[in-house]
């Protein structure tokens, strides 16, 4: 669970926060889980839950670039192969908040782009937009990795 | 869900979904306190239940044992016969059956008493001079001890009796050598007198006779009285005395045991002012009726929750709860109360209040697109300047943070059952009841299920049907400090707590909302 609220955060404190705030809600409600999911399910649903709270209050959440400035779409799909976990953890960390919650939600957590608009308070042309820039972000990132690496 | 098939988000998922970071034991540690800080919480809800059930018990308990309020000629009789047998023919000895009548008169005896020391003082020298002033002290002491005892006839306490009892111990020391003095006429005679007195206990055969000599001094018709005070004239006084015709002689003779455990164990003065001479006597306890003006305010609390698990269902509730804040509750109201001599009152009246809930949002609908342009100025090796022109544009949604106020308006009649401590100028109640709500009405918006923002109003087209047309009923505790200006006049505050027993929701409505409110009232009473 802590490294879904790393995810999620843009640093270990808030994380801890999140985890943290995500526990209780889960234990004050534990009566309303049904044993119908498994409980590590309902508990990922709460930080979620707890993550984008945490996102909607945040002052940070018009934190954005213009997506002029990001690169061309290249693939380098050799390099994806060479990252590891906390590599890629580092990589979504440095997006910007709003493009970080999208992402996490749709490509991670698999929500859709109409539960993500619900849940973000946001329309569904902007979770997509926020998604495409996040992509494009996260490219460059790994393309200026790979360069370094090679 | 949603699995992309994006080559990039396959392989964050892949990686990420199930990875696995320990937290640092710290994080543990403040859940396992915030955990822990949550549960008690519920002490916020037991405890005005808590006092509800404990006014219940006094409540109970009061009725089922006899209050000493209502019983004071019978504790007087309890606590003075000792008295009563060691000083039989003594003057004190009448003044502990609780006759108002004889009281009187052996004051005026005192009285008289001292009167004519003073005068035969006038001849003697400041020797008598002194013991005439020792004499007056006696009659004063004589005197505070009759307004003690008489508060015993009253009902009060059973320390205070026992008091008493000392003083008239006392008094009757002085006032049996004073009455020496008078019969013979000898000084010398009475200081001899009041010296063994003073060395060796009291006995029936000195107190004997020195009644004997009051009754040679004049003082017939005193003495008669006095002879007739002791057992013997228990019967008489039982039947004469007003608040004793509720217990025959016969009835409370066979009961004696158990009435005085009763009274040992339920003595209210004795428990809350051990150390007080005098029961302090509460102001309104003669009175019949107490009429309350308010003003409430406090604090409202809300909690929502659903019982269907459904996503979307969830979805809403959290929508809810981060969008709406309870905030306070302000209202005012007159009450009526009829108030017994045993403490237990009862209280009715109509209070009018007004509740807010804030919501907070941000609008959707508002857009913003910022410009920035950005100019950078490029020097190559040649020394060749470029000036580069960046534009970036952004469009900003919900930018606009909205906040609204629902307003909630109640008109409710409270009806409840408290139990008084009484205090010298004060007195604390303990109230419990209920509160019917009459009517209510709101004014206001939330989101509605499809999270679109929605009129509260029914009168609104549109409107979501989130709150019950009636509040129903409430469970009310509290408990009132009460501080008396005059002996009709008086100020409380009382802080308040109430429950909404049934949900401010309607059944047909997806989420369930509880209220409570805490609140304090301050007032003035009227007592008449």
């Amino acid at each position: 669970m802590f490294a879904l609220c790393m995810r999620y955060a843009r640093h270990k404190l808030e994380a801890e926060d999140i985890m943290q705030e995500g526990f209780i809600k889960a234990f004050e409600n534990l009566d309303s889980f049904r044993s119908e999911g498994s409980l590590e399910g309902w508990i990922r649903t709460i930080m979620v839950h707890t993550a984008i709270k945490n996102y909607n209050r945040s002052s940070f959440q018009k934190e954005s670039i213009g997506i002029e400035h990001l690169p061309e779409d290249t693939m380098y799909p050799e390099a994806y192969g060479d990252l590891n976990r906390n590599e890629l953890l580092n990589l979504i960390k440095e997006l910007p908040e709003g493009y970080r919650v999208v992402f996490n939600m749709y490509a991670i957590e698999g929500y859709k782009h109409k539960e993500i608009a619900r849940m973000l308070n946001i329309g569904e042309s902007t979770s997509r937009s926020q998604l495409v820039k996040a992509r494009k972000l996260l490219q460059s990132m790994i393309e200026k990795l790979y360069t370094v690496l090679l | 869900m949603n699995k992309s098939d994006n080559p990039l988000d396959n392989l964050f998922r892949d990686q990420l979904k199930d990875h696995e970071i320990q937290p640092e034991p710290h994080v543990w540690e403040s859940i396992n306190t915030a955990i822990n800080k949550n549960t008690r919480k519920i002490w916020l809800i037991l405890a005005p239940v808590i006092l509800l059930l404990v006014a219940l018990a006094i409540y109970i308990t009061a009725n089922i044992n006899p209050s000493p309020q209502s019983q004071g000629p019978v504790s007087g009789i309890e606590q003075s016969a000792p008295a009563i047998s060691m000083q039989e023919d003594s003057q004190t000895s009448s003044l502990s059956t609780g006759d108002k009548q004889n009281i009187n008169q052996e004051s005026n005896q005192d009285r008289e008493i001292a009167e004519d020391q003073t005068s035969s003082a006038q001849v003697n020298d400041g020797q008598e001079n002194r013991e005439i002033k020792s004499q007056n002290e006696a009659a004063s002491k004589r005197d505070e001890a009759k307004m003690v005892s008489s508060s015993d006839n009253s009902g009060t306490s059973i320390q205070a009796l026992n008091e008493n009892e000392e003083v008239n111990f006392n008094n009757e020391k002085s006032n049996s050598s004073v009455a020496t003095k008078i019969s013979s006429g000898d000084t010398k005679n009475a200081l001899e007198r009041e010296d063994t007195f003073i060395e060796d206990d009291i006995s029936q055969e000195k107190s004997t006779s020195t009644s004997s000599e009051i009754a040679t001094s004049g003082n017939n018709e005193s003495a008669s009285v006095i002879s007739n005070s002791g057992m013997g004239s228990f019967e008489k006084l039982a039947t004469e005395n007003e608040g004793f015709q509720r217990f025959s002689v016969d009835h409370f003779k066979e009961n004696e045991k158990d009435q005085r455990n009763v009274l040992s164990t339920t003595d209210l003065c004795a428990l809350m002012y051990p150390k007080t001479n005098e029961c302090p006597t509460f102001k309104d306890l003669n009175r019949r009726f107490q009429l309350d003006v308010y003003a409430i305010g406090g604090k409202k609390f809300s909690t929502l929750s659903t019982n269907n698990s459904v996503g979307n269902v969830n979805d809403y509730l959290n929508k809810r709860r981060s969008t709406e804040t309870p905030l306070w509750n302000v209202g005012m109201g007159i009450r009526l109360a009829n108030q017994w001599t045993n403490g237990i009152s009862v209280r009715g009246g109509i209070q009018i209040s007004k509740g807010s809930i804030r919501l907070n949002y941000m609008d959707e609908s508002q857009r913003r697109t910022v410009v920035n342009v950005s100019v950078d100025t490029i020097i190559d090796d040649a020394g060749n300047t470029t000036v580069v022109w960046d534009t970036i544009s952004v469009v900003e949604t919900n930018i606009i943070p909205v906040e609204d106020f629902n307003n909630f308006t109640q008109l409710d009649v409270p009806l409840t059952v408290g139990y008084t401590f009484l205090g010298r100028n004060y007195d604390i109640e303990l109230n419990g009841g209920v509160m019917f709500n009459l009517l209510f009405t709101k004014h206001g918006r939330i989101f509605d299920p499809e999270n679109e923002i929605a009129s509260i109003d029914p009168s609104d087209n549109g409107s979501i049907q989130a709150y019950e047309k009636q509040l129903g009923l409430s469970i009310i505790s509290s408990v009132a400090f009460n501080y008396h200006l005059t002996e009709q006049i008086s100020v409380f505050a009382e802080p308040q707590f109430r429950y909404f027993l049934k949900p401010v929701s309607p059944e047909l409505y997806s989420l369930e909302e509880s209220w409570f409110h805490m609140n304090l009232m301050l007032g003035t009473r009227y007592s008449f």
